[in-house]
């Protein structure tokens, strides 16, 4: 079993001895890598964000203000692959700007059918509700939207048919017609 | 690849307000929230009001909300303690099915328990099992005397005779059945106090007695004796 986490990262502070650290190391890490890998669907990117987790937690260490030492390394894991995957999304993104939409401006302050649409996309799955608005909203071609999501050409197009036939159904549930 | 701008044969009605709807929800879109912001969102460690801004933001940003779906996966622990492992497996709803099963089953046998109890009829009176038959007991009673006329049925093999002896603490009780010649039936037996208070059961033998006047004596070991006729 050995000491509690808690007590190992008082150790390392008080004595500034890193190798009370490698128990909290051997104990997490399997489920760290885990998450990362969950996350970003890639072995070595997965690894390498688990070591920049503990290295992080290990440099940082005088911030650790108590509590659960697990849920410490999450949250600096939860920053970290959010980090990697923003960079992935947004240099993609970076690379395909669109031009500025027009607006109509009757619908600005048209809060009542926003959140009416709102909750119509709220109600497609995941895959789905993400095509639609970075292909209606952002106004990115099926392509860029492949290269942003990951998904195939005809995995986006099959999401981008699907979901507006949804929402179509869901859209007349709703009341039809503004 | 070229943009398919799916069409699905809506109507005009349809085209107008989602082409409107998609056009509202970009002029509401704001700059992307900062990744630590996203986090202790998806932490569950952001303010009402951020997680308020977070959500309205999510609702119009494709980018946003890709990123927030992708992280869901790292909020699923794939490698959960023990604990969170049963817990999981509580959860399932083979489980749920399962103990639903479980508790139906006793409550199903217990109503058809009753019914089948109420679909019983008490016409015919309760028959022993095969090979075992109840024996006849015969009430004796001194006061009632030679009066008492018991008739055990042909076929039985054996009867109980029943009767009271007001008995005292460290005394002896002999029983003696003797027929209307004097002779024994059978030869003296030592009887053992039924229920302490007195009230004796004397096994008999139908095949040691014929039809007649008999007389049951029961002798103390102090002198006194108790008579108990019969007759069969």
């Amino acid at each position: 079993m050995g000491p509690p986490d808690e007590q190992l990262v008082e150790e390392i502070k008080a004595t500034g001895e890193n190798s009370c650290f490698a128990p909290i190391f051997e104990r997490h890490r399997r489920r760290i890598l885990g998450r990362c890998r969950a996350v970003v669907h890639d072995e070595a990117a997965a690894e390498d964000l688990t070591q920049d987790t503990f290295l992080t937690a290990l440099a940082r260490i005088e911030l650790f203000r108590g509590g659960n030492v697990y849920a410490w390394l999450c949250a600096i894991a939860r920053n970290l692959c959010l980090n990697y995957l923003e960079a992935n999304i947004r240099l993609v993104v970076q690379a395909d700007l669109s031009e500025e939409p027009v607006c109509t401006p009757d619908f600005e302050h048209d809060l009542a059918w926003v959140e009416r649409l709102e909750s119509i996309l709220n109600q497609l799955s995941a895959p789905q509700r993400v095509c639609l608005k970075l292909f209606y909203v952002d106004r990115y071609t099926a392509a860029e939207v492949a290269r942003i999501t990951g998904f195939t050409g005809k995995q986006v197009k099959t999401y981008l048919q699907n979901g507006r036939r949804r929402f179509k159904i869901l859209w007349e549930k709703k009341g039809g017609p503004r | 690849m070229t943009n398919p701008r799916p069409r699905d044969g809506g109507d005009a009605s349809f085209e107008r307000d989602f082409g409107a709807g998609f056009d509202a929800l970009r002029r509401r879109k704001r700059d992307c929230p900062r990744a630590e912001v996203l986090a202790s969102y998806l932490g569950g460690e952001a303010s009402e009001e951020e997680s308020a801004e977070v959500r309205r933001h999510l609702a119009a940003c494709g980018v946003c909300d890709l990123l927030v779906e992708r992280m869901k996966a790292f909020e699923r622990d794939p490698h959960p303690g023990p604990g969170k492992r049963v817990l999981g497996w509580l959860r399932t709803p083979a489980f749920a099915y399962a103990l639903v099963a479980l508790l139906l089953y006793p409550a199903y046998m217990g109503t058809l328990g009753r019914r089948r109890a109420a679909e019983v009829k008490p016409a015919v009176p309760r028959q022993p099992p095969l090979g075992v038959e109840p024996a006849k007991v015969l009430e004796l009673s001194p006061e009632r005397g030679a009066k008492v006329q018991v008739s055990p049925g042909e076929r039985d093999k054996v009867f109980v005779l029943s009767f009271f002896v007001p008995v005292r603490e460290g005394v002896r009780y002999t029983a003696t059945i003797t027929g209307e010649d004097g002779k024994a039936v059978a030869a003296p037996r030592q009887l053992e106090d039924h229920d302490g208070a007195g009230n004796f059961h004397l096994v008999c033998s139908r095949d040691l007695f014929r039809p007649g006047r008999y007389v049951l004596t029961v002798t103390e070991s102090g002198g006194r004796t108790f008579s108990f006729p019969f007759s069969l």
